[in-house]
């Protein structure tokens, strides 16, 4: 068969109609995708969009219910798409995780997974071995020792180190569909450029790449073309050329904004409830600002901003180096999460499996743990009032759960998420802290979530609202703090969209620089 | 379906304690053990198992709150001996060697809390640690001797006599568990405890005071330890230096092989009990059947095993019996599968007949 040549914008590998159902949720609804060698191909849409199913079924780890890929006019039925075709049809993928081992040499994290020249005797020939690492190495740019341990090298060094481990064994005669999963997240602006830069060498040499990222500017900056996912369905595929980033936004959403929307009920000559004064802590550096009841303040910034450590430090869970935390006006000396939670304060954190359920529990535990006393009376718990109340709470905070004594991972995530969050709601908090909170959920459980915080703040709950999703920060802020490497460097009062807002961080980050 | 997924819950929570019964009737007729229903054999058992069943619980509270504590027997054997040798040795009254011997015990425990929660030492590090210096200690007190002389009477009478028909160390025992149970399961601090034990980070998000907790896990169970310690030396009617770490792997093999009954899935006192039992009319039945001494040790490594190695099992078990593609937390999911009977059918119906009080 003669091997496709590199003769413009072409289809080389098309999905077609590709469905799949996780039991009541349509994942991906007859969905498309077309490819062609030689081009960078954005794979673009919000949480519970599909784009993960999408990838997982191409990668051969999920199987689909209906759909085919065709690839240079050989047709796979994806229903039953195995991981090993997926590699043998040119597929490579590198995971958000890039499996970058810090503690292995730069050889050792490219020759794991039977990448290694061996002898004989099945030992390693360290010479040969050493050979191909920099035969690797050159083909990718990447100029760093062999030898030299991982955890030296730069977070753009270790992507590059992932992608050329998963393009090693595809040779120069050969064509790879390189589909990288949000790649750039963990770097800074400038070091995603280096790496997207390379993308693009790789789309040049023949290769057709798949790039999935949440962020818009590098999308219209590295792509050729953005194929956008909603709900399950196509939204779109656009030549970036074309693109603007209203659009972008536009075709994420679907248009279908501010169902929930904050803004414009405080009371502002009511005392602050929560204050900081000059707080530093890790990598938060002299953040001052202050909350009043029914308030809800965004924190905008990008991954590594000192979001997360902002709100840590105010519950109590990171050490505050220097500046003071007042409470309805009265400084916490030593705060811990004992205690701030004894002054009414409530965090719900980013990651819901390390930081927010407890496995192998019922929902009933989950909603009340740390809460317990308030059923222990007379010695006695009482049992059957804490299961009658998490009952009127499920429907409160409308979980879709089997019952009150189901085990917690009977629930999808959106509800699990709902039942973190209900547990500090149904104490009343007056301060409640959030950090990234509809992360990975569905759209529908989203909109709840952010219903449910909306109604709270309503009945006079002050809110910090750290999020990486503009939109849902400038549907709910009354004001939104800006946060760069550590600092408030601007507070947006004004009603602005998710687009504005994206340019006001990235233009603090530039000059933060 | 839902009727045999009732009759596997039924089989997982009462399967050691029907394998328990099936056993005893077993050699209860077994013609060659006659002697297993004498009263004199079945006596034997209850005083013997009452310390380790003591011991088993103990090593329950730290596993709990996630934690191991290895030193539980090398404490119950060091308190005895300080107990025993300070009647003997200086002519204490029982009383007040009673209140230093679970003094002692619980100052094991302060140790052992304050290298875990202070100092961040893994538990299964600090304790085997402590346990090899309180090894040290005894033999220091006791110079490898037993003490034999000078205990009061009063204290070797517990150990052989019978309160309505029981032995008197059986009673120890049973309050030892109805105590336990109701801290664990009756009250806020053990809920915690469980809350912790399951998931540490979100327990200190909720608020729960994780270090305290995980140091009074340590203190009670050495306090426990260093009571049971008395009980030794009522039992053997000596202070005997090398008894105490021969306790450590039974007490941890009861406690995991409980883990998988009564409350199937977590460490619980009745499962506790139950293990101990069962292991222990195992290896009486079979020893007085004829089995060489060394099943004792034998059982006791292959509960050890068997009851993580069944834990596992029946806990993937009830993931997979719950819903079809589980959310991973390694994957932050966007799609969210929804388990069969999670769907809003469900919850207003569960909404429409809230439990009443």
């Amino acid at each position: 068969m003669k091997p496709a040549t590199i003769d413009g914008p072409r289809t080389a590998v098309a999905v077609r109609g590709l469905s799949k159902r996780f039991g009541n949720t349509q994942a991906l609804d007859n969905v498309d995708l077309q490819l062609t060698w030689g081009e960078v191909h954005a794979l673009v849409g919000g949480n519970g969009s599909g784009k993960s199913t999408l990838i997982k079924i191409l990668a051969g780890v999920l199987s689909a219910d209906e759909g085919s890929l065709d690839i240079d006019d050989v047709t796979t039925d994806l229903t039953g798409h195995r991981p090993e075709e997926a590699a043998r049809a040119g597929f490579r993928f590198v995971h958000q995780d890039l499996g970058v081992f810090p503690i292995l040499s730069v050889a050792d994290n490219l020759g794991l997974g039977g990448q290694f020249v061996t002898g004989p005797t099945g030992s390693i020939r360290a010479r040969a071995s050493r050979e191909r690492v920099r035969e690797v190495l050159r083909r990718l740019d990447l100029d760093v020792d062999p030898q030299a341990l991982a955890s030296t090298l730069s977070m753009p060094q270790r992507a590059l180190l992932a992608i050329g481990r998963a393009l090693q064994d595809v040779d120069e005669q050969h064509r790879a569909i390189l589909v990288l999963d949000e790649p750039t997240a963990a770097l800074p602006a400038e070091e995603a450029g280096e790496l997207l830069r390379t993308l693009r060498r790789l789309a040049d040499a023949g290769h057709s790449v798949v790039l999935v990222s949440h962020r818009l500017d590098e999308v219209r900056q590295a792509a050729d073309r953005v194929t956008c996912l909603r709900d399950g369905r196509n939204a779109g595929t656009l030549d970036a050329a074309d693109l603007t980033e209203p659009k972008l936004v536009e075709l994420i959403l679907g248009g279908k904004i501010n169902v929930t929307t904050g803004a414009g009920r405080i009371a502002r000559s009511e005392a602050p409830v929560l204050e900081l004064r000059h707080v530093s802590a890790g990598p938060v550096r002299d953040v001052s600002f202050t909350l009043r009841p029914g308030e809800i303040v965004g924190i905008a910034g990008l991954l590594g901003s000192g979001r997360t450590e902002l709100l840590e430090a105010i519950f109590g869970v990171r050490r505050i180096n220097s500046g003071d935390l007042l409470v309805r006006g009265e400084a916490v000396r030593f705060p811990t999460s004992a205690r701030m939670k004894s002054h009414g304060v409530a965090f719900v954190p980013e990651d819901r499996g390390t930081g927010g359920v407890f496995p192998e529990h019922s929902v009933a535990t989950n909603m009340t743990v740390g809460q317990s006393r308030r059923y222990f009376r007379r010695g006695w718990f009482r049992r059957r009032l804490m299961v009658a109340e998490v009952t009127r709470d499920l429907t409160r905070y409308s979980v879709k759960a089997p019952g009150a004594q189901a085990g917690i991972e009977t629930l999808s995530g959106g509800n699990q998420q709902k039942v973190v969050l209900g547990r500090w709601l149904r104490t009343d908090p007056a301060i409640l802290l959030l950090d990234e909170p509809t992360q990975g959920i569905d759209v529908g459980a989203r909109e709840a979530i952010l219903g449910l915080i909306a109604e709270a703040s309503r009945k006079g709950m002050a809110v910090v609202l750290a999020s990486s999703e503009f939109e849902e920060l400038t549907r709910l802020s009354d004001r939104i703090l800006v946060l760069c490497r550590g600092q408030v460097t601007q507070e947006v009062h004004d009603q602005t969209t998710a687009h504005e807002l994206l340019e006001i961080v990235l233009e603090n980050q530039r000059l933060t620089r | 379906m839902r009727y045999t997924s009732k009759v596997i819950e039924l089989v997982e929570r009462y399967g050691l304690v029907g394998l328990l019964v099936a056993i005893g009737i077993f050699f209860k007729f077994n013609s060659a053990t006659p002697q297993f229903g004498s009263s004199a054999n079945i006596t034997n058992i209850l005083t013997d198992q009452s310390l380790l069943g003591i011991l088993a619980i103990a090593t329950v509270i730290p596993l709990v709150a996630g934690q191991i504590d290895l030193s539980i027997g090398p404490t119950a054997g060091f308190s005895g001996v300080v107990c025993a040798g300070l009647m003997s040795k200086s002519g204490w009254s029982l009383g007040a060697a009673v209140v230093a011997a679970i003094a002692l015990g619980l100052a094991v425990g302060v140790v052992n809390g304050l290298l875990v929660a202070k100092a961040g030492i893994p538990s299964i590090i600090a304790t085997l640690g402590i346990a090899s210096v309180i090894s040290a200690l005894v033999l220091a007190y006791s110079k490898g001797l037993s003490i034999t002389t000078g205990i009061s009477p009063k204290l070797i009478g517990l150990g052989a006599g019978k309160w309505i028909g029981l032995p008197k160390l059986f009673y120890f025992f049973v309050l030892c568990a109805i105590a336990v149970w109701y801290g664990l399961e009756r009250t806020p601090a053990g809920k915690d405890l469980y809350a912790l034990g399951s998931n540490p980070r979100a327990a200190l998000l909720v608020g729960i005071r994780v270090p305290r907790r995980v140091f009074s896990a340590h203190v009670i169970a050495g306090g426990i330890a260093g009571g049971a310690g008395i009980l030794l030396v009522a039992n053997v009617g000596s202070g005997t230096p090398q008894l105490g770490p021969n306790y450590t792997l039974p007490a941890i093999a009861a406690a995991f092989l409980g883990a998988t009954t009564i409350q199937p899935g977590r460490y619980n006192v009745w499962g506790t009990v139950a293990a101990v039992f069962f292991l222990a009319v195992s290896v009486n039945g079979l020893t007085l059947w004829g089995a060489s001494p060394w099943v004792n040790q034998f059982f006791d490594g292959a509960a050890l095993i068997l009851g993580v190695g069944f834990g596992l099992y029946a806990g993937s078990l009830r993931r997979r019996g719950v819903g079809a593609a589980r959310v991973t937390p390694a994957e932050p999911a966007e799609v969210n599968p929804e388990p069969p009977g999670a769907g809003p059918d469900n919850s207003v119906g569960a909404a429409a007949h809230p439990i009443s009080q």
